[in-house]
């Protein structure tokens, strides 16, 4: 990890939910664990404080209906074409907006503005989490899951770190593009 | 290297939503919770009207909202 980049580590929360005995048998727990980051939404001066769900099984970042609508987000008034999402068991018509994110940590805040998020243009199922995918929550932070670090195997915890550039991207594609090319050996 | 006594961030481990707990929630399956410093302050199915009513009785201090997963899903 390098030095001086903001990091924070969370315990993962277990899911309320009583696992019907033949699926803890199984999956060989009765515990869900969701890894949630604690973070403040700001959108033109409303602010929403909640747990993001870190989905690493998300191309992009997601804002339910409903907490669009406590921002005072409206989808039929932002800028450009709705286009599809691929949802749970159907598709979702979505448009884009950037919405200010602060995570919080006990060791220090980091502000993330103008973060992307697909906001779906009709109202879907309440009871959704906010989620941090991979475009560019990800490519923004180095995330470890540390399941069975701690005394009890259930819990564990997780951490995510500031990716810290160390060499501009620029090098790599020049030095490829002018790479002498390959002598064969015969 | 880490000197001794001093945490790493695994060991920091955040306990800003330590009431985020499977006991404290465990009645409001498929609901939004709102906590302040640990206490329910309102719970709902409608997220608008949890909003508000938590945001009245704690005009000072924000209060966090949670969904509260309602069945096993495949996120």
């Amino acid at each position: 990890m390098a030095s001086g980049a903001w990091s924070a580590s969370y315990q993962f929360r277990r899911a309320p939910r009583n696992f019907p005995a033949d699926a803890a048998a199984a999956l060989g727990t009765n515990q869900v664990l969701l890894p949630i980051v604690p973070v403040k939404l700001t959108f033109l001066g409303s602010a929403f404080d909640t747990g993001a769900l870190l989905d690493t099984g998300a191309d992009f970042c997601v804002l339910p209906y409903e907490v669009a609508e406590v921002l005072n987000v409206s989808p039929a008034s932002l800028g450009g074409q709705p286009f599809p999402m691929a949802g749970v068991g159907k598709d979702v018509m979505v448009k884009v907006t950037n919405i200010d994110v602060t995570v919080k940590s006990r060791t220090g805040n980091k502000e993330i503005p103008m973060l992307p998020f697909l906001i779906p243009v009709e109202p879907q199922p309440p009871g959704r989490f906010v989620l941090l995918g991979r475009h560019p929550f990800l490519s923004m932070f180095d995330v470890r899951f540390r399941l069975g670090y701690t005394n009890d195997p259930e819990l564990g915890k997780w951490s995510l770190t500031e990716v810290t550039k160390h060499h501009p991207s620029y090098r790599y594609r020049k030095g490829r593009a002018l790479a002498a090319p390959a002598r064969g050996r015969r | 290297m880490t000197k001794k006594g001093a945490e790493t961030p695994e060991e920091a481990a955040e306990p800003v939503f330590a009431e985020m707990s499977s006991e404290n929630l465990a009645g409001y399956a498929g609901e939004w919770v709102a906590f302040v410093d640990g206490t329910i302050l309102a719970h709902g199915l409608s997220l608008r009207e949890v909003y508000e009513r938590a945001n009245k009785s704690s005009p000072t201090e924000p209060p966090t909202f949670y969904p509260v997963p309602s069945q096993v899903a495949g996120y």
